[in-house]
């Protein structure tokens, strides 16, 4: 099944988001609007608005309201996916040039702040403090996560806890934030924007530790580029945690390691493949496993509905996509 | 305060608001455009929440200030430093908002917002147009330098008298610009008016440039006090030591202080 199938009914909003995010990241200078569209058309799950929408029907519906919220998420996101690329050196993003490969760092850099500031633009349409300072809060421990990311490249010394805590920051508080939000603008009880803030929190956590897996087990035409990127580049995601307890690979990353510029695809090739073949990836989908199942337990705490049904859809789908 | 006791103020404030162990280890501090703390607290003087309002606008300028050091492609020699530069920048941006956040002044994160947004869109065009002489160059350079200033100006209602302000922004600007490429420094400035402007190849030219423009902003400036204009920051004010330490601090202590 195809992920927007699972949520079918809430189409017709999504298309008015979109059409917002188009809206928004207009530009009267040409440069930075061709980039900004580009960025736009790149497309992507929009997971973040499907989310705040699917949270937002726990209340009081508004679609002018969720669609700011929405359309914010989805364009904080597409910022640091265009500052990420510039860090990363990617040319390619989804099959598709990045900013950086059309133009260069500096356009780049600057779509990256201008969307931002679209971002924050369309958020202060929403007179919640507590809305911005959880938006606020995010966003540092966005940026944070990246900076702990860069800080423990190439470090085999790290453990699960490292890891957990830096895609926490990286990935799931971003989504858990979009329940959150979703949640505060329908003006639900606290109760149940807390436990769409975990079902977020838990789903973000199993999404980005299945994203560390494909690494290793998707191939490069499905990847968009070389399979184990992450290692190449010296990020030690879950599943190299688990091949670490492996005396072979261990030995053999420490010397790959020794010389950080000597780090190349073909270097890694057969360590990456060892890793893709041990059982460090069920091992690290039994982690994802687990906060699926956390996920559900959340769901179980919520009303019956259709957006209840979706958001155990998007789990199912989640816990099984391939890519 | 003296504008010496401000700066140092607001500069102490500013560095240990963007304190990151991590981004210190291996980052320099971030320069501040010391004019436009003195600019901006001359503004937010008195006003609720003063301190929040100087510090959040240097955030978003320390921040966009520091994305335009990011290279047009990464030099292989400092990676890291360079990754850092990116987050560096996103982190200082997040600080605003957060601060702004806590004190529930969404109306002012909007302002800095807008900022942004019209400051993005002046640089892109600034960056990739061709100048045929300086003024031609400083016309749209003052819009850049000018963007936050404004917005300040708007939150505290006194755009309307904003003029002397902004020319005074741009007379201490150049003067840092002035001073720098006296010592010998080629910063993304230097770089810029070199690469863009078809009259100014090298050093020499710049300087030359500068010190006429520096000119005629100053005479601008008299001619604003001559007519009647409140005289809000004294143009003499030297923050960048355009003369000698000795006489800046002289200055500073005899007469300047507010």
């Amino acid at each position: 099944m195809k992920l927007a199938k699972t949520y079918a009914f809430i189409k017709k909003d999504l298309s008015v988001i979109e059409d917002a995010l188009e809206k928004t990241v207009h530009a009267d200078q040409p440069v930075l609007h061709e980039a900004s569209i580009q960025l736009l058309k790149a497309g992507g799950k929009r997971l973040r608005p499907v989310f705040v929408v699917l949270a937002s029907k726990f209340g009081e519906y508004n679609l002018d309201h969720i669609k700011n919220v929405a359309s914010s998420l989805e364009l904080i996101h597409m910022a640091s996916l265009v500052h990420d690329d510039v860090i990363d050196d990617s040319n390619m993003r989804r099959g598709k040039p990045t900013v950086k490969a059309n133009w260069d760092n500096q356009v780049a850099m600057l779509t990256g702040d201008y969307i931002f500031a679209k971002a924050l633009q369309q958020f202060t349409d929403i007179n919640k403090p507590r809305a911005h300072q959880i938006l606020a809060k995010t966003m540092m421990e966005l940026t944070v996560g990246e900076i702990e990311q860069i800080k423990d490249k190439y470090n085999l010394q790290q453990n699960l806890r490292t890891y957990l805590r830096r895609i926490k920051r990286k990935t799931a508080l971003l989504i858990s934030s979009s329940c959150q939000l979703g949640a505060i603008v329908a003006n639900t009880d606290k109760h149940t924007e807390k436990v769409l803030f975990r079902y977020g929190y838990y789903m973000g956590m199993s999404y980005q530790i299945i994203d560390d897996i494909l690494d290793f087990t998707a191939s490069e035409k499905e990847l968009g580029k070389p399979a184990g990127s992450d290692l190449i580049q010296g990020n030690i995601t879950l599943p190299v945690l688990y091949a670490l307890e492996n005396d072979y690979i261990k030995k053999d990353l420490e010397k790959a390691f020794e010389n950080k510029h000597e780090v190349t695809p073909e270097r890694m090739r057969p360590i990456i493949e060892q890793i893709a073949n041990s059982d460090a990836i069920s091992q690290a989908r039994t982690v994802s496993d687990l906060y699926l199942r956390k996920a559900y337990d959340s769901l179980e705490l919520l009303p019956a509905n259709q957006a209840k049904d979706a958001l155990a859809r998007i789990a199912n789908y989640i816990g099984n996509r391939k890519l | 305060m003296t504008y010496t006791e401000t700066i140092k103020y607001y500069t102490n404030l500013i560095h240990q608001t963007i304190q990151q162990s991590f981004l210190s280890k291996h980052l320099n501090s971030p320069e501040l455009d010391i004019h436009k703390i003195v600019a901006i607290d001359n503004l937010v003087k008195d006003k609720p929440n003063q301190d929040e309002l100087v510090r959040t606008t240097m955030l978003v300028q320390i921040a966009l200030n520091t994305h335009d050091q990011i290279n047009v492609h990464f030099n292989e020699e400092n990676v890291m430093e360079q990754q850092l530069t990116v987050l560096a920048g996103d982190y200082y941006s997040g600080i605003y908002y957060h601060l702004l956040a806590n004190i529930e002044n969404i109306s002012f994160i909007r302002l800095l917002a807008d900022g942004i947004n019209e400051m993005t869109q002046a640089k892109m065009t600034f960056y990739y147009s061709k100048y045929r002489d300086f003024n031609h160059f400083m016309s749209d350079y003052k819009e850049i330098e000018c963007v936050l200033i404004d917005k300040v100006a708007q939150y505290v209602n006194k755009s309307d008298d904003n003029h002397y302000l902004n020319k005074w922004i741009i007379l201490k600007r150049l003067e840092f610009e002035l001073v720098s490429l006296q010592k010998g420094n080629n910063n993304f400035f230097h770089r810029l008016a070199k690469e863009n402007i078809a009259t100014i190849q090298d050093n020499q030219q710049l300087a030359k440039a500068l010190k006429e423009y520096i000119k005629k902003v100053s005479h601008e400036l008299d001619t604003l006090t001559v007519n009647n204009e409140q005289v809000i920051i004294p143009k003499e004010i030297d923050l960048y030591q355009l003369r000698s330490e000795n006489t800046w601090n002289l200055v500073l202590e005899e007469g300047l202080s507010q």
